[in-house]
């Protein structure tokens, strides 16, 4: 599946879950900030990447759920030093070398979780399967 | 002592939604008992008591303080069934988050309207009864 087919079918999935347009995704396009996704959206979308690429999205692999409650990693609402190296190693897929210590968590899901971002893990998780690619 | 509050609201038809599109996964949100009570109602009540259950668990997580993307899972919180001190039953990450705040016990009340459910959680500080 080339990345093209990968990002359309991501888009799909969005439109469905979100109720959204296909014109308001771009790669860019942040769930939350741009498409006012909530919990339950995020429970749709991750079902849906399961199902439609038939891959597992396990705990914390999309969303750094755990990371963001250690303190070494991050403090006073804000990351660390130590915690913008352990979202870069857990997200080693894609590129977040925009990520900064002393960034607000909240600001950082808003801008990390983007459609893009969605891609990119979806494409190293078909990648890890043999004649999936 | 109050340590924490939260409610929520979940509109019955998008819970209705995630629920009939994606039945294999309800594991991962609703536990066995809170399917077999949300099942158990009429057709035209089921997306309710699934949504009054969705709202109850987001509103534990609010008066807990960690939100969805904390180290919580849904299932994790069964709103059908009580802990021995009478607050709703909780377990994995939910029960070691609320350890670690000392909170000995979570209430939740819960209402249907015709288009959302309402919930609302009350988790209570350890060592009240003695206060």
């Amino acid at each position: 599946m080339t990345r093209d087919e990968i990002g359309e079918r991501v888009a799909q999935a969005l439109v469905q879950a979100l109720g959204v347009s296909r014109g308001d995704i771009t790669p860019e396009t942040s769930l939350s900030r741009d498409l006012e996704a909530e919990s339950i959206d995020f429970l749709d979308v991750v079902f849906r990447l399961e199902k439609d690429f038939g891959i597992e999205v396990a705990r914390g692999e999309l969303f750094p759920q755990e990371l963001l409650r250690d303190p070494a990693l991050v403090a006073n609402g804000v990351l660390t030093a130590e915690g913008v190296k352990a979202l870069r190693e857990r997200f080693s897929f894609t590129d977040l070398s925009h990520l900064q210590p002393g960034l607000k968590v909240d600001e950082m899901m808003n801008n990390m979780l983007t459609v893009k971002l969605i891609v990119d893990y979806v494409e190293h998780k078909l990648a890890a399967v043999p004649n999936r690619s | 002592m109050i340590a924490g509050a939260g409610v929520d609201v979940a509109p019955i038809g998008r819970v209705a939604r995630l629920v009939e599109g994606h039945r294999p996964s309800l594991d991962r949100i609703f536990t066995d008992a809170e399917q077999r009570h949300c099942e158990a109602a009429r057709p035209s009540r089921r997306a309710g008591r699934y949504a009054a259950a969705f709202a109850a668990k987001e509103a534990v997580f609010k008066a807990l303080g960690t939100g969805w993307r904390s180290d919580v899972e849904w299932a994790e919180v069964d709103t059908v069934r009580t802990d021995p001190d009478g607050g709703v039953a909780i377990s994995g990450g939910v029960r070691r988050e609320a350890d670690r705040q000392g909170i000995a016990r979570i209430f939740v009340s819960a209402a249907i309207t015709s288009d959302n459910a309402v919930a609302t959680a009350i988790a209570e500080r350890q060592g009240d009864d003695a206060a």
